[in-house]
């Protein structure tokens, strides 16, 4: 008994027709226009160093809710929350009447190989937050933390809990020492400070490739298979062609503040087990005593739920929501589902505080 | 405490006072070790073409990497304590060259490992068709097969890739890549050096200097 029920000639038919879509895909990705990093009017309002902090133009009328400055991670570029108008996080938040202001953490050059997490919290995403404060006379604002910009928030906020009026972490690794957590695994073994000796700021392709080796046919083979069923489709070819540049558009990390984040993250769970130094200053998340909206991906393979859930455990604050999106980790950014999903969620949740 | 220098150069002048007996004695060891793995090698060959029982590809494969291991064992003794002028050179040469085999035996173990995945994966995938118990709808085309694949190769993955074996040996690869890496500068850098050129070793000395100028000058500015 088999499932295996594969007509021979139609198999031939099946390759034959693959082979032409393929080659129609890659015909119409290649006379495709390059794709541009964001699609929403936006001013630089504040620089520092490599560090630009924009200023989304209003699309609706202001709600009058106090700004929200997302912090992204480092590992990417943050034009994934604007990725195209159909697929962009931040035009549904502006579309919901929200001031959205956004860090570019730019691209570390030879020179940025000593910045410290201490820099990337209490100087930059710090700068970026006072300079919003001081323009707009507004005590705190909203911060919107995603992936390992929501760890840095964490860090910022239980740093300096009078910047921020409501805390929202999407994605967010907390725990890094959960079963699931396989990047967490394969780093544990890693002499992160000599490698960070010898390479100095750690390349993005070496980050890509560790990525990529997660989930390595899903990754590769199957995503690439997948050109066959979108090659008619051109908007679809530049959704994909916009994501792959997005993917394998990933800055070198800054050395020292690198290794930071892998030792005393990744293989020491200081946010969890304590002992969390950063610019002097204790990171203790109980000192975290704002609402907080914790969201998460159910079938995240780099953040896992088990990795985001304990911070409802960890922080001070009573006022703590958990919502789940039904998807992945890049899913959760761009997917049709997320462009409504997520900016209602986020903003009806930030309008009732 | 003894230090490694001075000790090398005691040993170099312990063996030059055995008349270099002790270093032609390696060689000598080491050409007997030669011929024997060329022997087991073409041992390995002839069993395999000839299609005896037991000759599948993995046992070639695992052969050649026995024996590969093992040259690169002899090899190794062959060193002797570097001296003299160049004592400098020939130790940098022996460290690059000991980092390249480490790096070496590091991508083997990966390999190893992987090939399990593959062999995994492929046994996963017949069991998913062709178990009596296999449930699911037919499989009736090559995309949903590719699929099957997929999935089969990425559950046989996640079971090695969670494993201490695994992130143990991806550790050590990336190690000895930095490692290698490290020792390929070093050299570069002596060659710039000897140039007058300037270096990432000195740049980066620049770089750390500024940042804590940089800090210290932040810091003052606040007061």
């Amino acid at each position: 008994m088999t499932r295996l029920a594969i007509d021979v000639a139609q198999a031939a038919g099946e390759i034959a027709d693959f082979s032409r879509r393929m080659a129609a895909g890659a015909c119409s990705l290649a006379a495709l226009e390059a794709p541009g990093e964001g699609c929403s009017a936006r001013d630089d309002v504040h620089h520092e160093e490599r560090v630009v902090l924009y200023r989304y133009r209003p699309q609706a009328a202001s709600t009058g809710l106090p700004p929200l400055l997302i912090c992204y991670a480092l590992v990417n570029r943050p034009y994934v929350m604007d990725l195209q108008p159909d697929r962009s996080l931040i035009r549904g938040l502006l579309a919901r009447g929200l001031d959205v202001y956004l860090i570019d953490w730019g691209y570390p050059e030879a020179a940025d190989r000593f910045l410290e997490l201490d820099d990337y919290v209490n100087r930059y995403l710090a700068g970026c937050i006072d300079h919003i404060r001081r323009t707009l006379g507004v005590p705190a604002v909203n911060l919107l933390g995603v992936c390992q910009g929501g760890t840095l928030a964490l860090c910022y906020t239980a740093l300096h809990p009078d910047g921020v009026r409501n805390l929202v972490t999407m994605v967010t690794p907390v725990d890094f020492h959960t079963p699931e957590n396989l990047l967490s695994k394969w780093i544990r073994g890693v002499d992160v400070d000599r490698m960070v000796e010898v390479l100095g700021n750690i390349p993005g392709e070496l980050l890509n490739a560790t990525f990529l080796s997660l989930m390595p046919l899903r990754l590769t083979s199957q995503k690439y298979a997948g050109i066959a069923d979108i090659a008619d489709d051109p908007a679809e070819l530049a959704s994909f062609l916009r994501m792959e540049k997005w993917i394998f558009d990933s800055p070198d990390q800054a050395g020292a503040a690198f290794a930071q984040f892998m030792r005393w993250f990744f293989q020491e769970n200081r946010l969890v087990l304590g002992g969390l130094v950063i610019g002097g200053g204790r990171v203790d998340l109980r000192q975290i005593d704002c609402p907080v909206l914790n969201i998460h991906a159910s079938q995240d393979h780099l953040v896992p739920p088990s990795a985001t859930l304990p911070l409802r455990g960890l922080i001070g604050s009573h006022d703590y929501t958990s919502f789940e999106f039904d998807g992945g980790h890049i899913g959760i950014y761009v997917s049709a589902r997320a462009q409504e999903l997520l900016p209602r969620t986020i903003a009806e949740w930030l309008e009732k505080r | 405490m003894p230090d490694p220098w001075i000790e090398a150069q005691q040993e170099f002048a312990r063996q030059a006072a055995d008349g270099g007996a002790e270093a032609i004695r390696r060689i000598r060891e080491f050409s007997d070790d030669y011929l024997g793995i060329t022997r087991e090698l073409w041992k390995l060959v002839e069993s395999h073409a000839s299609g005896e029982p037991g000759a599948s590809s993995r046992a070639l494969e695992k052969g050649l990497d026995q024996l590969s291991n093992a040259l690169k064992e002899k090899f190794e003794r062959l060193y002797v304590p570097a001296f003299g002028p160049l004592h400098a050179q020939q130790q940098a040469t022996e460290r690059l060259m000991a980092t390249t085999l480490r790096w070496q035996r590091a991508v083997t173990r990966v390999s190893e490992l992987l090939s399990t995945v593959a062999t995994d994966a492929v046994e996963k995938l017949i069991a998913a068709l062709a178990d009596p118990g296999a449930s699911g709808p037919p499989v009736t085309s090559l995309r949903q097969l590719h699929n099957l694949w997929v999935d089969c190769g990425e559950r046989a993955f996640a079971v090695t890739a969670h494993s201490e074996d695994f992130a143990a040996a991806q550790a050590e690869l990336l190690m000895a890549m930095v490692e290698m890496r490290f020792e390929q500068r070093r050299q570069i850098e002596e060659w710039a050096r000897a140039f007058n050129l300037p270096t990432r070793s000195e740049v980066d000395a620049i770089h750390s200097r500024l940042h804590e100028l940089a800090r210290v000058l932040r810091e003052e500015q606040k007061r």
